[in-house]
């Protein structure tokens, strides 16, 4: 399990904003929370996939990607704000995701 | 847009408008890609690669290799200049309309999972044969095609398994797969009727990653990408290994470029938006550039 330090959180934050601002070439002042990003940025799984590697390498995290996929499926994460919340839940839980309701 | 890219969008239209019938000022105008008609989505791609290999040629941007993603075979092989644009059409057209008439007899769907290897793919597939494995795009994402009801139950068990997505197409012909069997024998046949070149580069086959250098390759890979299944990992992989490490996306969208992210390598993509930053680096031995010193 991963400590979560200082800062954790405000660095997920600006590289999942910054991270959509480029990807869907948005300006980063359109993006909220509340923004969809199939919906209203018209992304994609791979996207996904792409921001999880980002976390697995930045933190150094042991996650399976089946592991994440199979707690996405009951948890979906469709906004900025939910994938900012799950990217959390992963780099404390790591593959002990899976365990959690 | 590069200077003459919009020039060459038009001329084409409007070889595409005498060649098949094409309405250039519809397609031309429809920005966003969302074509009501697949086969003129298709011609709208070719032309759009087209016009970007022109500016490729212009630039004296010369490849190493070429491909093509799946019916970006029609363009890639006029890139390689094995055959005319105007045939390219001809060959759209005609494989368009022979795996519609196969494919409109039965219920056949295509899906697309992203979160599993190809292996686990193959696991959950457990020998049926009425399912393949149509594309490898990379090692998190691939297609696959057969029967409705068997896709459906693919996907469904794939999201048990931990895909992170799973969704099954809007369009339901299986190219790239045995169910293609019939019209992959009437495109053989109309592609026997056609003056097929030598390639200018070597083009990579997505069916075997042969690395085809005469018409006769060529030929065979035509018909093969109708009813074979393909491996873009696998395609790119043997040009990495070969020591590329730039490729340029010529079909409209980025999207090649994104699956390249999950392939691995010492490379970048570019595509038409970026390309100019391409050409005035010093990745680049270009006439073009030669030109300015």
């Amino acid at each position: 399990m991963a400590k979560i330090e200082n800062g954790t959180v405000e660095e997920v934050r600006r590289i999942v904003y910054e991270f959509f601002s480029e990807e869907c070439e948005v300006s980063i002042d359109e993006l909220k929370d509340d923004t969809n990003v199939i919906k209203d940025l018209e992304g994609d799984s791979l996207m996904f996939l792409e921001l999880l590697e980002i976390f697995k390498k930045k933190y150094g995290l042991n996650v399976e990607l089946k592991t994440v996929g199979k707690y996405v499926v009951k948890h979906p994460a469709e906004t900025i704000g939910a994938i900012i919340g799950m990217t959390m839940l992963i780099i404390e839980h790591e593959n002990r995701i899976a365990e959690l309701e | 847009m590069l200077e003459g890219m919009s020039g060459d969008l038009s001329e084409l239209a409007a070889r595409a408008a005498s060649a098949v019938g094409l309405n250039a000022e519809r397609t031309l105008s429809c920005r966003d890609g969302n074509f009501e008609d697949e086969l003129e989505s298709q011609y709208a791609v070719y032309m759009y690669s087209c016009a970007v290999s022109n500016v490729l040629k212009r630039s004296g941007l010369h490849g190493d290799f070429t491909a093509g993603y799946s019916m970006g075979l029609y363009a890639a092989l006029c890139h390689a200049e094995c055959i005319t644009f105007e045939q390219g059409l001809s060959l759209i057209t005609t494989a368009y309309r022979g795996i519609r008439d196969v494919a409109a007899s039965l219920p056949f769907g295509i899906g697309v999972i992203s979160g599993l290897t190809r292996e686990e793919a193959i696991a959950l597939i457990d020998g049926n044969s009425e399912i393949e494995i149509i594309n490898v795009n990379n090692r998190h994402n691939l297609h696959i095609a057969g029967y409705e009801k068997n896709v459906k139950h693919v996907l469904s068990r794939a999201k048990e398994q931990g895909a992170i997505n799973c969704k099954y197409l809007t369009f339901h012909s299986p190219y790239h797969s045995r169910f293609m069997d019939g019209a992959a024998e009437k495109f053989r046949e109309y592609c026997g009727t056609l003056t097929i070149y030598d390639p200018v580069y070597p083009v990579i086959s997505t069916v075997d990653r042969r690395i085809m250098t005469s018409w006769r390759d060529v030929a065979r890979d035509l018909v093969d990408n109708i009813n074979r299944n393909i491996n873009w990992l696998e395609t790119m992989s043997v040009m990495i290994d070969a020591g590329v490490d730039v490729f340029v996306e010529c079909g409209p969208g980025r999207s090649l470029q994104r699956m390249a992210k999950f392939i691995d390598g010492d490379f970048d993509v570019y595509n038409l938006q970026n390309l100019r930053l391409l050409l005035s680096s010093d990745r680049v031995c270009s006439s073009a550039r030669a030109m300015n010193y």
